[in-house]
Order: C-alpha cells, then sequence, then structure tokens
C-alpha cells in the first residue's frame, strides 16, 4: 500500500479543547494563534463549535450570532463546524459554563507529529508504536519510580 | 506493567480528513489533505491510545496453555493482516509466552 490516497489517512493525535470566555465574547487573540497554527500545518482543527448554556441546558451558538468583535474573523471560523459532536458531548464538556459565558470547543488534531513521522520514514525508518499517555498512568509511574 | 500499561496499538484511519472535511464548509472544505510525510509507506496510524479494556477473568490452571494459544493465534491474524508487523508480533509473542 504506497499511494497516499484517502484510504490510508494519517492521523496525528487529536484532542478536544473547551475555552470559556467570561463575558460571553469570542476572545480574538486564541483565534488568531489558532489560525496561525492551522495555516502552518501545525495542527488541524476537525470540529469546532460555539456553546453558551441557560435554563434547558447547552446549546450551539451560530457564530453569525455571536456579538462581533474587532479582529475576530466570523466568516474565517463559520465552516469549521463537522457536527461530530453531539447534544451529550456539548453539555459534558460545558457543564460548568455559567449564564453569560461563550464556550468554544474545538476538536483538534496534532498534525505536525505526521511530518516528523514522515522525516524519519523518507529515510526508512519505520514507525513501530505510537500512543497517547493518561496523565494518571504518568503519575502513577513517578510514584513508582520515585520509590525505588 | 510500567507507564505504558493503557498504550495501545495505533489503528487505520481510513479516510478521516477526506470523512471530516465533507461535513465542514467553505475554506475548510476544501483544504489540502496531503499527508506531510515525505515518502507514503505503510505506517501504524497515530491516534490517541483508546481507554484500557476491562481485565479478562482469570483462567483456571489447566487452561493456562489453552488461553496462550489462543492469545497466539490472534497475534498471528493480526499479523497476517498487516496490522502489526513481524517485530510486534515477535515482541507480543515472547510477552505471552513469559
Amino acid at each position: 500500500m504506497t499511494d497516499n490516497d484517502s484510504s490510508d489517512d494519517l492521523l496525528g493525535p487529536v484532542d478536544i479543547l473547551v475555552i470559556a470566555f467570561p463575558d460571553g465574547s469570542p476572545h480574538p487573540e486564541g483565534f488568531a494563534s489558532l489560525a496561525a497554527l492551522v495555516e502552518s500545518s501545525t495542527v488541524r482543527v476537525l470540529d469546532m463549535e460555539f456553546v453558551s448554556r441557560d435554563a434547558n441546558g447547552a446549546h450551539i451558538v451560530d457564530p453569525a450570532d455571536l456579538p462581533a468583535v474587532d479582529g475576530f474573523d466570523v466568516d474565517y471560523w463559520s465552516g469549521a463546524s463537522a457536527q461530530l459532536l453531539d447534544s451529550d458531548d456539548l453539555e459534558y464538556l460545558t457543564a460548568d459554563l455559567q449564564a453569560g459565558e461563550l464556550a468554544v470547543v474545538v476538536l483538534i488534531e496534532q498534525q505536525w507529529i505526521l511530518g516528523l513521522v514522515g522525516t524519519w520514514t523518507s529515510t526508512g525508518a519505520r514507525l513501530v508504536a505510537d500512543g497517547g499517555v493518561p496523565t494518571e498512568d504518568l503519575i502513577d509511574a513517578l510514584d513508582a519510580a520515585e520509590q525505588n | 506493567m510500567g507507564l505504558l500499561k493503557t498504550a495501545a496499538r495505533a489503528t487505520v484511519a481510513s479516510s478521516v480528513h477526506g470523512r471530516v472535511q465533507r461535513r465542514q464548509q467553505q475554506k475548510w472544505a476544501a483544504q489540502d489533505t496531503a499527508s506531510l510525510a515525505q515518502q507514503p509507506v505503510q505506517v501504524h496510524h497515530v491516534v490517541q491510545a483508546p481507554p484500557a479494556p476491562p481485565a479478562p477473568p482469570a483462567p483456571a490452571a489447566g487452561d493456562e496453555m489453552q488461553q496462550k494459544i489462543e492469545l497466539l493465534r490472534q497475534l498471528g491474524e493480526l499479523r497476517d493482516s498487516g496490522i502489526i508487523d513481524e517485530a510486534e508480533f515477535a515482541v507480543k509473542k515472547a510477552q505471552i509466552l513469559s
């Protein structure tokens, strides 16, 4: 399988990020940083939703309905939603969101790892193993190591 | 076992980018999906380790060898289907038989 077709898709680690804006408006600085990461192929944004809460729980906010903020490019971000996060996901992720706050939920792929792996595989090296490490396991390992 | 008790083998993530992009709009739907790899090779894809599955019940003493044989058979299937390579097969086989 040597063709770089869609069936041989390389996927970097995928993380979820939930950022709350206490004043209910998107803060443009972080979105500019995220855009720079996307444009430099460091990360891919696989999904993005703006969320707020009311008495009925979490609900999605259309980017077009967000307060206009200087430096926040609504047009750039409004197509990023892939509707992969369902209402249960959003309820869970924004459970601590206060009334009046706005949250953005972002599904981010760590694309840069693919370039790193590719640099090695292009010289004949082979990816043998990879995976995420839960923080609790790292702490357990440190605890065990420090007892020796 | 040490730090990596819950790390798992990466799995093939076929067509993920295309499938995601078809659900996105505007510039996101038109993103370049070309891999950054210099040379397309058959590699295991880089994904987050899923949560560890629940541990199987402990086998009765007489069943231990049968269990090992079954694990080796499944391991061979993983190798034959290309999900793991010979090196990984050898490592896992040694672990099963230890």
